[in-house]
């Protein structure tokens, strides 16, 4: 099976009034098949959402390129261009400002499989929107159907955008901590819910998360990247990252993810590893070198703030940029 | 250690018109908040942990009608006033200078025209006319480090140059600015990683130490709960049915619905192929029910319990008090 997605090389920059531009993503290499999920996890403000915006063709990059089933995106014109922004969804992190306040949940959802699928015939559009509510676990739907989205909990603001690119069939959804304001359990209903569809259907995640144990179970034998002011620092199947992370900020998430103080935390088998210093990460201010030396408990004096560690494959498809990790340094 | 109460919410109804009748939001709802105490609530979506919330603070959205009620505040001078028989007047100064909100909508609470910097300024004026413009700055470059934001940075941009999780803190921030009694946090870590996450828990911890703040927070994260709460209240179609101090709450869960909400959490040292969650879909909130609204999602459900409503009764332990006819005991 071909390449759903490849990117190369991928950056960003922001420009700003009467200031310098800054660069928020930096050599981003990125390929998804079809059918496969990537999960993203990464310190708030590293790039997450700037980088889910760039593969749902939102935001035009700065270099490097980006091919969607072979082609490329930037380039692409007429019926390419509708049909990759049919293939292509996100679910915004906010849900709070990706609804349309005068549509009814109704249109919400009925006018993308309207206008993509052409269901004009008002019975069965309904009984698509019915179906679409009733898997997101909006029910009794004739409640919701008349809402408008200042009538919704936080909740139910992110299961009607889940609903609303469902409804469009897409081929790739960037899912931007898009079941946050969900309790645990509806929360879980609902990764099931995408995850029977991506066996039925063959779509493909790009999925956004801060919750690694959520990431692992949605990502199952799949791939998990993690990011760090921009960059990627690691990348790796699911299992193996999370049993064996390279990269010292991985490990500190996962130490603090497994938890070992807190009321609900059991006895595991997971690293204690902590970052030091008082540092705050800022793109105004990246370290030179390794961005995370000014926190990292295991830098290498002389080196790690002085060169850029190098993406290096250590195994089968696991990644990591540190110096930790590179041999021939 | 016994703090007076500071806030009491007695048996809330708030209602919705809908085209097929009154939405119950909140049902019957009695909840208290001590001097120095850290509330957390916490629910299904949709359940009504919004609104019982907002009705605190007078800012229900149209449309939403109290039906029954009182909400007590223990003024500083000692005396109890009514927030809901308040004069309009009366209740905002109140509001602005001893209850402060965060709400859901964080990531969209910023004037997207203005510099985060005038926001603050401006904010913090209105509830705090006394305080100086370099006061202000002072105080936010401070608060911004704690929540881990560049504060410069932060306060020379426009909302939408800041991720999710940016905004976010930086709302807190300001809440926090304000030093109000009591603090209302709607959903504040809903986009904030771990790491950061956990600074922000110490943070609030201290601050609560330091000014004998009161919180009263909403979240979908039980870890939160469990490192900021003192007290765990679950709402249920918009019904209190739990109320326990925190480790009470997680050893001794007694509701089934809580007890589903906590066995649904994933655990990153199990290996799970499938994760649980409570079957079935949430009840219909116009409909009257005659018995337990979790009646017909209850894996220890009896007759009795789709014929009569439970009423809270306590549990052992005296503080821990509980809406179950055949409740959990381990078994
Ligand atoms: N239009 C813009 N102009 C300037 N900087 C921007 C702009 N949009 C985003 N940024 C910056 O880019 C960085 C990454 O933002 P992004 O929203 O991608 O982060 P994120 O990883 O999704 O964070 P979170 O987990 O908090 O949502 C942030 O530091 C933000 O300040
Ligand atoms: N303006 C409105 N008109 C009609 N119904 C409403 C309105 N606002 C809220 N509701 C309904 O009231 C119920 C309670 O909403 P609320 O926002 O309090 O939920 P919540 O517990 O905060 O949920 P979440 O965790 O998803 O934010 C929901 O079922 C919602 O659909
Ligand atoms: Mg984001
Ligand atoms: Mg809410």
């Amino acid at each position: 099976m071909g390449k759903l997605l490849k990117v190369n090389n991928l950056s960003i920059k922001f420009s700003q009034k009467r200031q310098d531009s800054v660069t928020i993503l930096r050599d981003i290499e990125i390929s998804l098949n079809p059918g496969k999920t990537l999960c993203v996890v990464g310190e708030s403000g590293c790039g997450k959402t700037t980088l889910g915006r760039v593969l749902a063709g939102l935001l035009p990059y700065s270099s490097g390129t980006y091919h969607f089933l072979e082609s490329e995106v930037s380039e692409m014109k007429g019926k390419d261009k509708i049909d990759f922004r049919k293939n292509v969804q996100l679910i915004h992190q906010n849900p709070y400002e990706s609804l349309n306040p005068t549509s009814m949940v109704f249109d919400i959802i009925a006018n993308p499989i309207r206008k993509h699928k052409g269901i004009k015939n008002t019975t069965k559009l309904y009984a698509e929107v019915t179906r679409l509510l009733e898997n997101v676990g909006l029910t009794p739907v004739t409640d919701f159907v008349d809402k408008y989205p200042s009538h919704l909990s936080g909740g139910q603001r992110q299961r009607v955008s889940i609903a609303r690119v469902l409804a469009m069939d897409p081929k790739f959804i960037v899912v931007d901590e898009a079941t946050s304001m969900i309790d645990t359990s509806l929360r879980i209903s609902l990764l099931k819910t995408l995850k029977d569809i991506q066996e039925r259907t063959n779509i493909s995640y790009f999925f956004i998360t801060h919750d690694l144990a959520l990431g692992r179970y949605f990502a199952r034998d799949q791939e998990m990247m993690v990011m760090y002011l921009g960059k990627v620092i690691e990348k790796g199947n699911t299992e193996d990252f999370i049993h064996n992370p390279l990269h010292p900020y991985s490990k500190a998430i996962l130490s603090a993810a497994a938890g070992n103080s807190g009321l609900l935390d059991e006895p595991s088998e997971f690293e204690n590893y902590q970052l030091g210093g008082t540092e705050i990460p800022s793109f105004k201010n990246i370290p030179s070198g390794c961005p995370l030396h000014p926190r990292c408990p295991q830098k290498i004096e002389g080196l790690c703030e002085k060169l850029v560690p190098k993406l290096i494959e250590k195994s089968d498809g696991h990644s990591v940029a540190c110096h930790l990790h590179d041999e021939q340094k | 250690m016994k703090n007076e109460k500071l806030l009491d919410i007695q048996n809330l109804s708030v209602s919705f018109k809908t085209k097929r009748g009154f939405l119950k939001a909140v049902n019957n709802a009695s909840l208290t908040i001590h001097e120095n105490e850290s509330v957390a609530l916490i629910g299904e979506s949709g359940c009504g942990k919004t609104t019982l919330s907002t009705s605190i603070v007078d800012i229900l959205p149209l449309g939403a009608m109290i039906t029954d009620g009182k909400i007590l505040y223990k003024d500083v001078d000692e005396k109890v006033l009514n927030l809901l028989e308040l004069k309009k007047s009366k209740l905002r100064t109140l509001l602005w200078s001893k209850i402060a909100m965060m709400f859901q909508a964080s990531q969209s609470s910023f004037n997207p025209v203005k510099k985060i910097r005038m926001d603050f300024i401006d904010t913090v004026k209105a509830h705090k006319p006394r305080m100086s413009e370099r006061e202000i700055i002072k105080r936010s470059e401070e608060l911004l480090k704690m929540v881990m934001l560049d504060a410069n940075l932060v306060l020379n941009s426009y909302p939408h140059e800041l991720s999710g999780g940016m905004k976010q803190r930086a709302l807190l921030a300001l809440s926090l600015l304000l030093e109000p009694k009591l603090i209302i946090l709607d959903e504040p870590t809903t986009a904030l990683d771990l790491l950061t996450q956990e600074k922000i828990v110490v943070l609030l911890n201290e601050l609560k130490q330091q000014y004998g703040f009161s919180y009263l927070f909403i979240t979908h994260d039980l870890s939160i709960v469990s490192e900021l709460a003192d007290v765990v209240v679950t709402m249920y179609a918009g019904r209190i049915i739990e109320k326990s101090p925190v480790k009470e709450f997680f050893k001794n869960t007694k509701h089934p619905y809580s007890l589903g909400l906590i066995k649904a959490i994933p655990k990153l040292s199990l290996d799970h192929t499938e994760l649980f969650s409570i079957p079935g879909s949430p009840p219909d909130l116009v409909e009257d029910t005659i018995g337990c609204p979790f009646a017909p999602r209850c894996d220890r459900r009896l007759n009795r319990c789709s014929l009569e409503m439970p009423n809270m009764i306590p549990a052992d332990n005296p503080h821990h008090e509980y809406a179950c006819w055949n409740p959990n005991n381990g078994d």
